[in-house]
């Protein structure tokens, strides 16, 4: 919260209303339609990760939680751009609320030359698994180092204009891009999910983050956040934040370890419940 | 046209895509570099030196692939170039990301279709096929690369017998554009909200057509509904095509009539063993036939992937076998691949950075499959925990006294077994030119220990430690070392076993412990140099467990030096601040300007003082405009940010949570982090230590304690020069520094005091909002 005396107060609220009209004139042929409407308004409160490997979710209440499930993994190798679709099969009820996952990743021994072509040729990929009936959102998963981020930052304003408009786009982001590192600001998606786990060096920060309530600095859409079951002391941060961080957060999607079984989805579900009622 | 010949490595291929269970890829992982001591999931890179031998402390957690490895050299067969080559590649592609990623493309024949005219565009062909409905979804590649360049060379055999423009081509051509229609199957049309449905099949020939193209298009017509997913038609369609003499398909129409059932057997929602059964005995006919074809190696491979999914113990006992015999490089990787394909698919991923230990147990793999082979009973016995599984390792020693077993015993064991001893002994005979001597006595030294029996796990360890000639990758030294440390009889030998050169600094971004740049490390044949920190437990002991009078002793020690030595000197010195040590401050002053010559103004200052207000005055004002300076060390590569700089990741100016004893001090990586006082100190010590660390933390959140001391001495020293400064540095350690609900209070009374009493100073103007 930034605080000023009165006397600073009128010019600097003109300025900034001047700057906030310039920068919204200056940005808008960069957009798709406003995000006025929440595309993921149907998505339960609590979201299962079902990563690349045999899951049955038959068992899920799909009014209880909705199912992200890792559709596609695009490689990127030098110039090449190498789609492999989800090969390991995922049963889940019917009503289940659906959101395809494709994760991005760089090629350790022949880094990808992030070129127009590959962009084009990733946001193909990523568009080609929404094209289904029972997608109702698309959620782009990446580690984008420093030097990388211009490319993710276009590729996910070339997806947003290609996805239908009823598909929703969701972002997963390491929590250190919404704390400190804020560089996903004006991306056209409809949602941003910090992931609260696997933080290695970052955790500290984050956690002093939440604790203190500074919570997640602005970010486009940003209703949700990402545990995983076996990290449950971020959760109880999160829980036990002493200010509103979490007045936003509509949504929160659990990564787990290993194979979901009934017992570990009921488990997840009514601890994440019980994080979700002290809000 | 589906596959004309094929490759053995196709069924390895398809193995590949069928059974690949992808690394469990966490999208989630810092930027920031991170120290890592002890590698737990595979050996430090290269893993050249590994392959070739210098296996150095073998980790439970390890890949099993690793495992392999290790216990060939362990059994004392060790691998020889070919084979580390075979392995090596393997490997390489498994961290490289690039595992079960070719580069599928159409080009061959959209090539050799280009050079006929008059056909027009062709349909795009997407070679995987997603199986979608309400409750269930998947994908598979339908269409091999193999089955387009065979496709491209039929076509250029037929241009060569009807000619480039006949009719018979085109016919041809079209054909086969319907036939791969069905690689991708339908799509979805968004616009129209539905399906579109399957796309038309290729028609037969007209009955006055050539015989070879009549048989052509029975073939075409039988593929389009393998490639469909119509696998009952499409097994009598390649069945009848196998009995007609006269077509040039004959021969590798029972191959396809396996792959059939193969297909119809896995691709389903559940596995239909029947089918996979059908397929097994279709496979075994064609190899045990009298007439040899050339499709036996593909035969071959492609009943290996059935009794993959009929026969999972058998294949573990074949490959275990095959492991341990001399192989080419290509086979061995094969092998390697499909024994720890079979294993994952059996008990788990190890690869995850993260084991619960629950993929450990023992019995994950069936009795029978355990019992196999030694190897797969080694591994299991040996990535297991608790009694049994020692008990076990013990009686396999007993029986075989071979040296895989008896590091499977040792790692077991815990000293209050009465069979530890046994292996102790054994352990004392183990030379140190053995594979297995790192690891043997790593966890000898740990039972001596824990036994009573220090002064002997210490002249152990150093003996090991002081043995130049030994090859000891960085891990294997770090653990040794820190097993050391925690033997320390004085605070001067805990610092040297604690001063330690990590293994690998990387920004770990997706917790393989992989450095950012493999590509380049993978190539080298040297270990990374790293500069020398403290791991986390090192770290906890000197935060939370010293009192000021030992962490003085280590300032001053001459075996740190550099960023370390800084890093050591500056929490000292602000710790001894904070809980009012003015004498020890004192004494490391000359040592801090020594070490941070920026704070050398500061530092003067601060000597010249005479009360203890004015000294800590002049320490507040320090801390606040040097943001990383902290009454406590920092693990691993230490802050990102020099000492005088904002850090952008908000790590300035401490939390209260990060002091000793403080929630955040206690956690890393999702890991309780507990540790227990160093043995050598009195109880005096461990009583001072517990006192400071009290009021240390009463001291809390930096910024809101340093506003609070800012505040009180501008109150009373309004005419001090430096207190505009110091106003406006508290405020801006609210906004950058670790903040709680008082924080906004205490900045807005800075920033007050501030403006209220110095409105025309540079420091007024530049404060411009309290946070």
């Amino acid at each position: 919260m930034i605080h000023q005396t009165r006397r600073f107060y009128i010019p600097a609220f003109l300025a900034i209303l001047l700057v906030c009209a310039l920068s919204a004139l200056w940005k808008a042929p960069e957009l798709r339609p406003p995000l006025s409407t929440d595309k993921l308004a149907g998505c339960p409160g609590i979201v299962l990760w079902a990563w690349e490997r045999p899951e049955d979710l038959q068992y899920l209440d799909p009014n209880r939680a909705g199912v992200a499930f890792l559709a596609c993994t695009v490689h990127m190798r030098g110039v090449d751009v190498i789609p492999r679709p989800r090969l390991q099969p995922l049963k889940l009820p019917p009503a289940a609320y659906r959101i395809a996952v494709v994760r991005i990743e760089s090629d350790r021994l022949s880094p990808p030359a992030l070129s127009s072509r590959q962009l084009k040729a990733v946001s193909r990929a990523i568009i080609e698994v929404a094209r289904s009936p029972f997608v109702r959102a698309v959620q782009v998963d990446f580690d984008a180092k420093q030097g990388e981020r211009k490319f993710y930052r276009a590729l996910l304003y070339d997806i947003h204009r290609q996805l239908p408009p009823a598909v929703g786009l969701s972002l997963t982001a390491l929590a250190s891009w919404c704390t400190g590192d804020c560089w996903l600001a004006g991306l056209p998606v409809d949602e941003v999910v910090p992931m609260l786990f696997r933080m290695g060096a970052d955790r500290e920060h984050v956690l002093v983050q939440l604790q203190s309530g500074r919570g997640f600095a602005p970010t486009p859409g940003l209703v949700a956040v990402g545990v995983a079951t076996d990290e449950p002391e971020t959760g109880e941060a999160l829980a036990s934040s002493s200010t509103g961080i979490l007045d936003r957060i509509r949504r929160i999607y659990v990564f787990s370890p290993k194979r979901w079984s009934a017992e570990a989805v009921t488990a997840t579900l009514a601890e994440v419940q019980q994080w979700q009622q002290r809000l | 046209m589906a596959a004309k010949t094929l490759k053995p490595s196709i069924a390895i291929s398809l193995l590949t895509v069928l059974l690949l269970q992808a690394l469990p890829a966490l999208s989630c992982g810092p930027f920031l570099d991170y120290a890592i001591f002890v590698n737990q999931i595979h050996p430090d890179v290269p893993l050249s030196r590994f392959v070739s031998g210098e296996i150095g402390l073998i980790q439970p957690t390890y890949a099993r692939s690793y495992l392999f490895v290790a216990y060939r050299y362990l059994c004392g067969k060790p691998l020889n170039k070919d084979e580390q080559a075979g392995v090596l590649s393997l490997l390489d592609k498994r961290l490289s990301n690039s595992e079960g990623y070719q580069n599928l493309s159409p080009g061959a024949w959209l090539d050799a279709r280009k050079a006929v005219p008059g056909i027009g565009q062709p349909p795009e062909v997407n070679l995987y096929r997603t199986v979608e409905g309400p409750d269930y979804y998947s994908s598979y590649l339908n269409c091999y690369p193999e089955a387009l360049s065979n496709a491209a060379s039929t076509l250029n055999e037929r241009i060569k017998k009807f000619g480039l423009s006949s009719q018979a081509v085109k016919d041809w051509v079209a054909a086969q554009d319907l036939v791969f229609c069905h690689c991708a199957g339908p799509r979805y049309n968004w616009q129209e909200k539905k399906a579109e449905t399957e796309p038309p099949f290729p028609q037969p020939a007209p009955s006055g057509a050539d015989p070879l193209t009549r048989a052509d298009r029975a073939y075409q017509i039988a593929s389009a509904h393998f490639y469909a997913g119509q696998f009952d038609l499409a097994e009598r369609e390649f069945t009848t095509i196998a009995a007609d003499n006269d077509s040039p398909w004959k021969e590798i129409a029972p191959y396809l009539v396996a792959r059939t059932l193969v297909r119809k057997g896995t691709l389903g929602k559940e596995l239909d063993r029947s089918a996979l059964v059908l397929a097994e005995k279709q496979l075994n006919g064609m190899l045990t036939s009298g007439s040899p074809t050339r499709f036996q190696p593909a035969c071959r491979e492609l009943l290996k992937l059935v009794r993959f999914w009929l026969y999972p113990d058998e294949m573990l006992n074949e490959l275990s076998k095959a492991l341990l015999g001399r192989q080419s490089a290509d086979d061995l990787a094969s092998s390697l691949y499909d024994y720890t394909l079979i294993w994952d698919r059996t008990v788990g991923d190890t690869r995850s950075a993260w084991p619960t230990g629950e993929q450990h147990k023992p019995g994950a793999l069936s009795e029978s499959a355990r019992q196999s082979g030694d190897l797969t009973d080694w591994i299991s016995t040996f990535q297991s925990s608790g009694d049994l599984a020692f008990k076990h390792a013990f009686a396999r020693w007993e029986s075989t006294h071979a040296l895989p077993w008896l590091i499977a015993a040792l790692t077991l064991s815990a000293p209050t077994d009465q069979l530890s001893g046994k292996l102790l002994e054994e352990a004392r005979k183990v030379q140190p030119l053995s594979a297995g001597y790192l690891t043997v006595w790593y966890h000898a030294s740990r039972l001596l220990s824990q036994s009573g029996k220090q002064d002997e796990a210490r002249k152990k360890l150093d003996q090991i430690l002081a043995n130049k000639s030994m090859p000891m990758p960085p891990s294997a030294r770090n653990a040794l070392m820190a097993q050391r440390a925690c033997l320390a009889r004085n605070v001067n030998e805990f610092l040297q076993y604690s001063v330690r050169r990590p293994a690998l600094i990387t920004t770990d971004s997706d917790g393989n412990e992989l450095p950012d740049n493999y590509d380049v490390a993978t190539q080298s044949k040297a270990f990374p140099a790293t500069k020398p920190g403290f791991d986390d437990r090192t770290t906890l002991i000197v935060n939370q467990k010293l009192p000021l009078s030992l962490l003085k002793q280590i300032a001053t020690s001459n075996l740190l030096s550099g960023d370390l030595k800084r890093d050591v000197v500056q929490a000292v010195w602000v710790r001894a601040v904070l809980i009012g040590n003015d004498t020890v401050a004192g004494e490391l002053t000359a040592a801090l300007k020594g070490v941070a010559p920026p704070l050398v103004p500061f530092l003067n200052l601060y000597q010249k003082a005479e009360s203890r207000a004015d000294k800590l005055f002049a320490a507040v004002h320090m801390i606040l405009a040097n943001p990383g300076m902290r009454p406590f060390v920092s693990e691993g590569v230490g802050r990102h940010t020099v000492m005088s700089k904002i850090d952008d990741y908000q790590d300035n100016w401490w939390c209260a949570g990060a002091l000793p004893g403080g929630p955040l001090a206690e956690d890393s990586r999702g890991q309780e982090r507990k540790v227990d006082y160093p043995a050598f100190l009195s109880a005096q010590e461990r009583t001072q230590a517990q006192d400071e660390n009290k009021r240390l933390l009463a001291i809390g959140t930096a910024p809101n304690f340093l506003a609070r001391q800012v505040v009180a001495w501008a109150t009373e020293h309004r005419q001090d020069a430096r207190v505009p400064e110091a106003l406006s540095l508290a405020v801006k350690a609210t906004r950058f520094g670790c903040s709680d609900s008082t924080t906004t209070q205490l900045s807005k009374q800075a920033f007050q005091l501030l403006h209220k009493n110095y409105p025309a100073s540079p420091w007024a103007k530049r404060t411009k909002y309290w946070y």
